[in-house]
């Protein structure tokens, strides 16, 4: 063994030293004919019968060098040395074949393991908890919503009453605008109860936890900042902890920087004090989360909370009558149709990959064909069938790995960018890597592929006739016709691959589409917004003041040319929608008690709302200048609140109190109007509409119908309010479509996510067609030169060409579209209001890769009608 | 005589065990000490010295012989000395075998 050892030590060595090494063994080898000879001289010959006597004693002396050479060397890795650098001159001298197959390699491996990574971590982040099984949802289920969120008071029956769960929070959701100079950002805020960091198990990457008196109203005004609001807004100082920012307009200071992984965009944590009203089970709002403790299932915790359910219910029947408990494992919930989106990302990623090993197999095999005669020859002067294989094997890894290497950068690359495009749907706070199993396998898999079909020609060269290869003309021989077939078979095949994705991807497109034209009972396309802030410290400390600045304000903007409406509110669909709970008295006067509380949302607006975003008035009037300060207060509800609390009767004229109004007073409704949803798809809220003047409040929307925007216009606008108050903090100018169109973020990203992989696809697919097709010509450029001598015209030729190359992708894009008929049918989750069999996406998809393909196709078939018929003729 | 090759390692070896030797004067020796009956061949003789030196039985030095000719010579190594001490064991064993057995059968 040791022996073994020292031997390869020794030989590895030698590779270094074989100059002296050869200069030494002929020295010696020298020395020995001289000593030779002086025995010879000794005995009494002369010099030259000497010399010659040494010599024929010795023998031959290159050959025992040779036979002491081979004792020195490694000579598998001599030899493997050899076959790299043939099999680097053989690529050099087919460089158009080297690239394409490097390229095609990289392109494989890169798109594939970039794509598949980001969208792999898109699709899992929200599973990002420690232990994220162990995690459930607790709901209130009422006869109306199988899930609702739930009061105080629930709560607290759930942490206390219940022995399945480690820890029990609640967590209540809102947004607030944080103040940064001229401008502010819109973040959401999650007020979480004391239990509610440590039962997600994470904690402040700078600064503390809340400390336990914080959540009390008064000493609450503290808050962790999210690392991605860190890093963008605060330019990831240290020195942040300690600072007083201003949400909302209210002083918090900051006491640390959280990272919950799972949630996404800009928010804050706050210390929530509504969880501490443990007797209150009339509002709700709770989102509230619990860990089950080591052991626990989920059906226990189930009996318990029916059990605390039933015994709520006894207790207040107002309003938890008829409603249960219900615990959801939070997985389940946060991503819908887990197995089946990951099982869509690995098909696209499998038929990428498979379109680029077909690639590569083709153009292999293609060479092959080349290759068949020098094989022939090599083996005719006696080669040994090992060593050929060895030397393709060789010649396809060194293609296999430049390619892969290739690959690894071009993943590296793609990351990035492809992580910007995912960061409307996961946190932007960690690095996304490479996924090292996708990009093992893709590696894996196109270097089998690279290795496998490299070989064939060694293969099947070795094993069969030496005469037919060598013969001339013998590149057109049978053997060619069954290979010619193979190659067809692969390129219907990548035809039919890359018919299926663009069939997904069209289908997406056409999902957004019908996503961004859906009927939000609004008409949001000449509506304009911006948010703005009053300062309340100064100037605006009372109702008065409000409405005076916003009288002005619209009287000044409706003024402005191209400008038709003009109104401002205080929250908006698809942006900030306040909520608040409300009591309905059912009729005046009241009798009994008040129903029970529900939420809605609350929209303070000045008249002018409705118009401006087209939505309709279906009963009843519209708020005039008359409701303001001081007049008698009045509220508008919309039909779905008028559907779920007024069935049968006639709201108008009944009352409602909203509970967070500092006035405790009644409203008189006086009028219903059509539902603005912001969200598609989305159920109905209820949504109460106040005048601003009666509730003020001091982070306002400007929405704008225009005729006609312009950035003239905008400036105008920002100026005419600036000169309303010069203190004002003003936002841009957005159209409002644009900010509805911000929850199309998932499926937007899932459509750019299946857009690359097509596109990819597609280019790697007319790669394959042309370079099939023009094999297929240089194939029969001695054809086409008899033809063209016996007087074909270049039409004819180039229509001899297409017709074999077309046959195969129609035969791809049938086989293709039947696969998608297939397979979209999986995909029905993802789309949105789109029928997964559309016709005029099938129909579209299959008429653009016949384009494509016809145009791989027709490049290589021009070109051999510039065949000069003399050379094709001599050509074999 | 063809010998194998283990063989023809215990007999180098045992030759320059009595000193440090160039290759053709271990020819001369093997030739002396069997009496003539073994010639061994350079393309032989060289291979095997190669060997052994890449096994680090044996190690080479350059110097000059008797008569002013510069040489390759080879001394055994400390390696080498304990492979001859186990290959005269084996041989030892192998040939008093063998005799035993032909005798009696």
């Amino acid at each position: 063994m040791m022996d073994w050892l020292r031997q390869l030590r020794f030989r590895f060595l030698a590779l270094f030293r074989r100059r002296s090494m050869e200069q030494e063994m002929a020295e010696e080898m020298r020395a020995h004919l001289e000593l030779e000879a002086d025995a010879h001289r000794s005995l009494g010959l002369n010099e030259k019968d000497a010399a010659h006597a040494a010599q024929r004693r010795f023998g031959g002396v290159e050959q025992i060098k040779e036979h002491a050479r081979e004792a020195s060397r490694l000579l598998w890795l001599e030899q493997l040395g050899q076959d790299l650098r043939f099999g680097w001159r053989q690529l050099m001298r087919a460089p158009s074949f080297a690239v394409v197959s490097i390229l095609t390699i990289a392109l494989g491996i890169g798109a594939c393991t970039a794509l598949f990574s980001v969208a792999n971590k898109a699709l899992l982040h929200p599973l990002d908890y420690d232990e994220p099984g162990q995690i459930v949802m607790i709901w209130e289920s009422t006869p109306k919503f199988s899930r609702a969120v739930t009061s105080p008071g629930n709560l607290h029956a759930w942490q206390t009453q219940t022995t399945a769960f480690s820890d029990v929070a609640g967590v209540l959701g809102g947004s607030l605008r944080l103040s940064q100079g001229e401008r502010f950002l819109a973040l959401n805020s999650y007020s979480v109860s004391p239990n509610f960091l440590r039962m997600i198990r994470v904690r402040p990457d700078l600064g503390r936890e809340f400390a336990a008196d914080e959540f009390t109203k008064g000493k609450d005004h503290v808050v962790l900042l999210s690392r991605g609001l860190w890093q963008t807004a605060f330019g990831s100082r240290t020195d942040v902890v300690g600072e007083v920012i201003h949400l909302s307009e209210q002083p918090y200071t900051v006491i640390g920087v959280i990272n919950d992984p799972v949630r996404t965009g800009n928010y804050v944590i706050l210390p929530g004090t509504l969880a501490a009203r443990t007797d209150d089970f009339m509002t709700h709002g709770l989102f509230v989360w619990a860990r089950l403790k080591p052991g626990a299932t989920i059906a226990q915790a189930q009996q318990e909370l029916d059990v605390i359910a039933a015994r709520v219910a006894a207790e207040h029947p107002n309003p938890y009558k008829g409603r249960g408990a219900l615990a959801a494992r939070y997985v389940d919930f946060a991503v819908s149709n887990l197995r089946l989106r990951i099982g869509l990302l690995l098909g696209a990623t499998g038929l990428l990959l498979l379109i680029a090993c077909v690639n590569v197999t083709n153009l292999l095999l293609a060479r092959a064909s080349t290759r068949q005669r020098e094989i022939a020859v090599r083996l005719a002067l006696g080669a040994k069938r090992g060593r050929i294989v060895r030397q393709l094997l060789c010649e396809t890894m060194l293609l296999a790995v430049v390619g892969g290497v290739l690959g690894v950068v071009l993943a590296w690359l793609l990351i990035d960018p492809l992580a910007a495009a995912a960061s409307s749907i996961m946190p932007r706070t960690d690095r996304i890597t490479i996924d090292g199993w996708v990009l093992l396998g893709s590696i894996t898999l196109t270097v089998l592929t690279t290795a496998g079909i490299g070989l064939v020609p060694a293969l099947q060269a070795t094993q069969g006739n030496l005469i037919e290869p060598l013969k001339d003309g013998g590149q057109n021989a049978s053997g060619g016709r069954a290979r010619q077939r193979t190659r067809q078979i692969l390129v219907a095949l990548q035809v039919a691959a890359a018919c299926v994705l663009l069939i997904s991807t069209g289908l997406l497109v056409r999902s957004l589409r019908t996503a961004l034209k859906t009927d939000l009972g609004m008409a949001p396309d000449p509506v304009y917004i911006l948010w703005f802030s009053l300062d309340s410290r100064r100037a605006y400390n009372s109702p008065e003041k409000i409405a005076a600045f916003t009288r002005t304000a619209l009287e000044r903007l409706n003024a402005l040319p191209g400008v038709m409406s003009a109104s401002i509110s205080g929250g908006l669909p698809g942006s900030a929608r306040p909520r608040d709970g409300f009591i309905l008295e059912s009729q005046r006067p009241p009798a009994g008690p008040a129903d029970p509380v529900t939420m809605a949302e609350v929209y303070p607006i000045t008249p002018a709302y409705f118009q401006g975003l087209g939505i309709p008035l279906i009963a009843g009037r519209e708020f005039t200048a008359r409701d303001g300060v001081g007049s008698a207060p009045v509220v508008l509800i919309n039909q779905e609140m008028a559907r779920r609390h007024f069935a049968g009767q006639n709201p108008l004229g009944h009352t409602l109190r909203l509970l967070d109004d500092p006035g405790k007073t009644w409203s008189e409704i006086v009028g219903i109007v059509g539902n603005a949803q912001s969200f598609a798809g989305a159920p109905l809220e209820p949504q109460v509409y106040r005048p601003l003047e009666q509730a003020p409040t001091q982070n306002l929307f400007l929405i704008l119908k225009v005729t006609e925007f312009s950035p003239p216009l905008a400036t105008a606008v920002r100026e005419t309010l600036l000169a309303c108050d010069p203190a004002l903090t003003v936002n841009p100018l957005e159209p409002y479509h644009q900010t509805l169109a911000r929850q199309w973020r998932s499926l937007s990203f899932n459509l750019t996510l299946f857009s690359l992989f097509s596109g990819f696809a597609l280019l790697l697919a007319a790669v394959g067609i042309y370079g099939v097709t023009a094999y297929a010509v240089a194939q029969r450029t001695r054809e086409i030169g008899i033809r063209v001598a016996l007087g074909a015209l270049p039409g004819d030729v180039v229509r001899l060409i297409l017709r074999r190359s077309l046959l195969v992708v129609g035969i791809g894009l049938i086989l293709g579209l039947a696969a998608a008929a297939a397979l979209t049918r999986l995909m029905t989750s993802l789309l949105y209001a789109t029928n997964p069999y559309d016709p005029a996406t099938f129909a579209l998809v299959a008429l653009s890769l016949a384009l494509v393909a016809l145009l791989a196709s027709w490049l290589p078939a021009r070109r051999a009608t510039k065949v000069n018929p003399i050379v094709a003729l001599r050509h074999d | 005589m063809d010998l194998p090759q283990g063989t023809l390692d215990l007999l180098v070896l045992r030759v320059l065990d009595t000193g440090k030797m160039h290759g053709w004067g271990i020819v001369q020796r093997l030739s002396l000490l069997s009496k003539g009956a073994l010639q061994l061949q350079e393309g032989t003789l060289y291979p095997a010295l190669y060997r052994m030196e890449a096994k680090g039985w044996i190690k080479p030095e350059w110097a000059m012989t008797e008569h002013n000719r510069r040489a390759k010579y080879y001394q055994l190594t400390a390696i080498g000395r304990k492979r001859l001490a186990a290959e005269k064991q084996d041989w030892d064993r192998l040939s008093e075998v063998v005799a035993a057995v032909m005798k009696e059968a």
